[in-house]
């Protein structure tokens, strides 16, 4: 056995060790958490042949931003109204539009396409850090 | 008054008991007309009066009793994950975003799906973290709908794979005449590789093109590198820039072993073609791998191009329900046909249907007759004949008849567009073997790596009469054989490929949970109404009571008062009783403070008299006195025919006979089932003699009678608490509550949409051969998807060894770069025909 081969075995099990660390060895902490602070409330809402999700639950009070993907050509969905608001934009087919606004009050906010044929909802609710807090008690109660 | 049907997440549910909790809390808001909770969805389901009440009531109600519905949830596509086993990996990054709730990855259709708290974090966050993991959220393709999009990106790449392969292979065969002039000197690699060129070859290359064996070996290796550079870079770049950005990232995956593999074996032989030109000197024993690095990518993307094809095969099997609604429907407005697209439809048009065309939306029969070929929702062979008043379904093939339709089922809620957003939302993984699996895979390239270097080491020190080139073509060899990806989707591409031969059989499935699921149950309660019989009772008998007077109250007057009350109700026995007096041309009258009261009956005042139709427990419960017709009732009992009794103000008037017969299938499907090794149960809520009666007649052993709608619920959940797995198998809006309460809630018949959200499976054929047939389904897939993960163990575990060489100071085998890469591809192929072997899989003769 030369010293080359002996030099080669040795770096090829050092490599071994270093790809072992490089790919499971411990990870930097900072890709855990992020800041949650001012983050805006954002879902994205598929439209085909109705509203994927069709409710969806936010904070009143703070800026929500609805992505609505339109995955279809159906006339049904060229515009999006949202009542209340004033709000009525076009959905251009295959892309992504972006609506903006902050439900002041508690309760529904309807949505629905330029036919009345689509439907879904904005629900505004105010206390959900109390809510997640609690949530699990009601299976605690029974057990 | 409007209503709205709509469904939200619920959180907070840990059980059975916390579904139904849920479900009594929001049936006790005003303004609720139905709502289903399902456990196993961790969804609601509920139909309101829009004017009173709202949604965020309902969530303030959930809140109350200490639940929630705050998570949002969102979907990427994300590119060539199959190829990865970042999978699980993305799934912890995911998971580590404060507000993301949870994550998965599913690696067959590649899509991630994240559900977060709106306001904790956002889509950019999320795609972030996907690329941190090495992979990359592609652009959805413009199509129609997600399967033809998905059918598109497949095809994408089985092109794309098509023409490197084509390129590759081109590049692979004239490497291979190249080098055969360099194989005579090539000691290492015709005594110890699998792969050597066979002697027969050299002698016809020779004669072709003789002077090819007199060119000076220095610029023959110099040509080969020539020819392997493109190869690597074109053919091979995405596996190199692949396994590049999940170096970047710190993650291994199968790319970046074919990355090493062929680097290695690249590198080696340029390192040998240079040192030969520098130094002539130099041992000619001292062979390269162009040849063999060039055959390797052909084959592998061979191998990818089949796989591609096979991905679209299963896409196209598992998505064509959404090919079969017809675009157009022809609609009578205004006493005008006029052809609208099927979206522009509404409930209550009037749709017409020629000969021979496609149904295009759900619908009822107003006018026509004609034989409906259904088999494409049921998998019934035999077209059935529909005439005025039956629904009819979209996506079904109407016979030689003229129909008009009154339309009902539009859009999303058309059974159709339902059946195909059950595959299309199809949830994959999720089982406890299948997320070990998936871990095992994400961690194994990493050691795989470690491994291969490890031997690598060892046959340097071991030494041979070449062991730098002995141990560099085990390592590469061993790196190429690895397929770590097919642990990730060998069960689920057996899954996928099983929902989708249900599908064909009318048996859709709700995810893999469920598939899972019905092989552990022991136990099956089958409901009585609608699942054992017709579901369509008739009135048999009508009976008056005998008056003090000795003269008998009349037929027509207990139809009369009786039917004025039902007419009130929904319930199966009403309808039937409200029949009956129509077809006797019995007029009814008007009936106030009409009260329905579950279980037991109905009651309303008809003029100055309070009538009640009860069921006979309900009499017997309050003493009511049956007199003269005690011994009838009994009698009928005992021929398995139920009865309700007629009371005006506390006195018995009279009792009406319902029959109910039992559907012609249901006692081979029940020896069937018991055949199977499942405890059956019937439930209903009849007199004990009739269930008794009943049950023995169809061959169930055990009964579970008299119980109220309400405590269905309870009685399942019992048997759950004595440890037993049950499914029960139901229909009608009554049976939502105990559908959601088992461990698999079986929706039978078309049923309704909300009965369909309640259930795990939902059978479309109305009868209990689909049971049967979603039974030995889900056990066939199981099976399947544990053939296929053992498979997929045992390459790694034959083929690692064989590739490092563990066998060579035995027997002398050491496989080559080729036959690696050959046992790759072929092991890919394998799995997933073996999946796609389930479009075949033959249900039993009591299933079909």
């Amino acid at each position: 056995m030369s010293p080359t081969e002996l030099a080669i075995a040795g770096a090829a099990a050092a490599t071994a060790l270093a790809a072992l660390w490089l790919f499971l060895g411990p990870r930097p902490k900072e890709q855990s958490l992020r800041s949650a602070s001012g983050v805006i409330q954002e879902a994205l809402i598929t439209v085909r042949n109705g509203f994927y999700p069709d409710t969806v639950v936010v904070e009143a009070g703070k800026p929500v931003k609805l992505l609505f993907y339109r995955d279809e050509t159906a006339d049904q969905s060229a515009r999006i109204v949202l009542e209340g608001l004033g709000i009525e934009q076009p959905l251009a087919a295959f892309s992504t539009t972006v609506v903006t606004f902050t439900p002041k009050e508690t309760g529904d906010y309807r949505f629905r396409g330029d036919s009345g044929s689509l439907e879904g909802r904005i629900v505004a609710l105010s206390g959900r850090e109390a809510a997640r807090s609690n949530l699990g008690r009601g299976h605690s109660k029974h057990g | 008054m409007a209503s709205a049907r709509l469904s939200f997440a619920v959180e907070g549910m840990l059980c059975g008991r916390c579904a139904s909790t849920v479900q009594e809390r929001l049936c006790q808001e005003p303004g609720v007309r139905e709502a289903v909770v399902n456990f196993k969805t961790g969804r609601a389901t509920v139909v309101i009066d829009d004017e009173r009440t709202t949604v965020a009531q309902l969530i303030r109600a959930l809140r109350e009793v200490g639940y929630d519905s705050s998570k949002a949830r969102v979907s990427f596509e994300v590119n060539q994950m199959y190829h990865s086993v970042a999978g699980s990996l993305i799934e912890r990054s995911l998971a580590r975003i404060r507000g993301v709730l949870q994550a998965r990855a599913n690696p067959v259709t590649g899509v991630v799906v994240a559900e977060y708290l709106p306001g904790m974090t956002t889509l950019f966050d999320m795609e972030s973290e996907i690329r941190r993991a090495g992979l990359a959220p592609d652009h959805p393709l413009q199509a129609e709908g997600p399967v033809e999009r998905r059918k598109l990106r497949l095809k994408g790449e089985a092109r794309q794979a098509a023409l490197k392969f084509a390129v590759a292979a081109v590049l692979s065969v004239a490497a291979l005449v190249g080098g055969l002039p360099l194989v005579e000197g090539g000691a290492v690699k015709s005594q110890t590789s699998l792969d050597s060129a066979p002697l027969l070859l050299e002698r016809i290359v020779g004669s072709l093109v003789p002077g090819l064996f007199e060119l000076d070996p220095d610029w023959l290796r110099l040509g080969l590198l020539g020819l392997t550079v493109p190869t690597l870079s074109w053919c091979g770049g995405g596996f190199f820039a692949h396994a590049l950005r999940c170096l970047k990232v710190r993650v291994a995956d199968e790319s970046t072993l074919l990355a090493l593999a062929l680097g290695a074996a690249f590198l080696y032989s340029v390192a040998v073609t240079l040192a030969l030109l520098v130094f002539p000197e130099l041992d000619a024993g001292h062979d390269v791998y162009y040849g063999s690095i060039n055959s390797a990518v052909a084959i592998i993307l061979l191998g990818s191009w089949l796989e591609a094809r096979s991905r679209v095969e299963l896409s196209d099997y598992v998505g064509r329900w959404q090919q079969l609604a017809p675009k157009v429907a022809t609609v009578q407005r205004g006493g005008v046909d006029a052809d609208v697209p099927v979206q522009e439809v509404i409930p209550g048009d009037l749709v017409l249907v020629r000969p021979n065309q496609t149904i295009p939306v759900d619908g009822v029969i107003i006018e026509g007759s004609s034989a409906v070929d259904e088999s494409m929702l049921t998998g019934e062979r035999e077209p059935i004949k529909k005439q005025a008043g039956d629904p009819v379904f979209a996506g079904t093939a109407n016979g030689a008849g003229s129909l008009v339709l009154e339309a009902r089922g539009v859009g999303p809620h058309a059974m159709l567009a339902q059946a195909a957003s059950f595959l299309d939302e199809f949830e994959l993984g999720g089982s406890k073997l299948q997320r070990l699996v998936e871990r095992i895979g994400s961690v194994l390239p990493a050691i795989l790596i470690a491994a291969a270097l490890g031997s690598f080491a060892a046959w340097v020190l071991m030494g041979s009469s070449h062991p730098v080139a002995f141990a560099t073509l085990a390592l590469a060899s061993a790196l190429m054989i690895a397929r770590p990806s097919l642990l990730s989707w060998a069960a689920p591409t057996a899954t996928l490929a099983g929902a989708g031969r249900g599908a064909e059989h009318g048996v859709l499935l709700r995810g893999s949970g469920v598939v899972e699921a019905v092989p552990k149950l022991d136990t099956l309660v089958l409901q009585k109404t609608g699942t054992i019989t017709v579901g369509s009772p008739t009135v048999t008998h009508v009976l008056g009571a005998r008056r003090s007077d000795g003269s008998v109250v009349p037929a027509g007057d207990l139809l009369r008062l009786a039917a004025s009350v039902e007419a009130r109700s929904d319930h199966r026995v009403a309808r039937a009783v409200v029949q009956a007096a129509r077809a006797k041309g019995v007029e009814l009258v008007p009936v106030e403070r009409f009260v329905s009261m579950p279980g037991r009956g109905v009651r309303g005042i008809v003029g100055k008299y309070l009538v009640e139709v009860i069921s006979v427990r309900h009499a017997r419960e309050r003493s009511l006195d049956l007199g003269t017709l005690a011994p009838e009732v009994n009698g009928h009992a005992l021929r398995g025919r139920s009865s309700v009794v007629v009371v005006v103000n506390d006195t018995v008037q009279g009792v009406m006979v319902i029959a109910d017969p039992v559907k012609l299938e249901a006692k081979e499907a029940i020896a069937r089932l018991k055949e199977m090794g499942l405890r059956l149960y019937l439930l209903s809520g009849e007199a004990r003699q009739v269930a008794t009666l009943l049950a023995k007649d169809i061959g169930l052993p055990h009964v579970i009678s008299e119980v109220a709608p309400a405590d269905k619920v309870h009685e399942i959940l019992r048997l759950r608490q004595e440890g037993r797995k049950v499914g029960v198998v139901g229909d009608g809006i009554e049976d939502a509550g105990a559908l959601g309460a088992a461990d698999v809630g079986f929706a039978i018949g078309v049923g309704g949409e909300i009965e369909r959200k309640a259930s795990d499976v939902t059978l479309l054929r109305g009868d209990l051969r689909a049971v049967v047939a979603a039974v030995e389904l889900c056990r066939q897939i199981k099976r399947r998807a544990r053939a296929n993960l053992l498979g997929a163990t045992a390459y790694h575990l034959i083929g690692i060894p064989l590739a490092v060489g563990v066998f060579y100071p035995w027997t002398g085998w050491l496989m080559g770069l080729v036959p690696a890469a050959a046992a790759a591809s072929l092991a890919g192929l394998v799995i997933l025909q073996s999946s796609l072997g389930l479009k075949r899989f033959r249900f039993s003769a009591a299933a079909s």
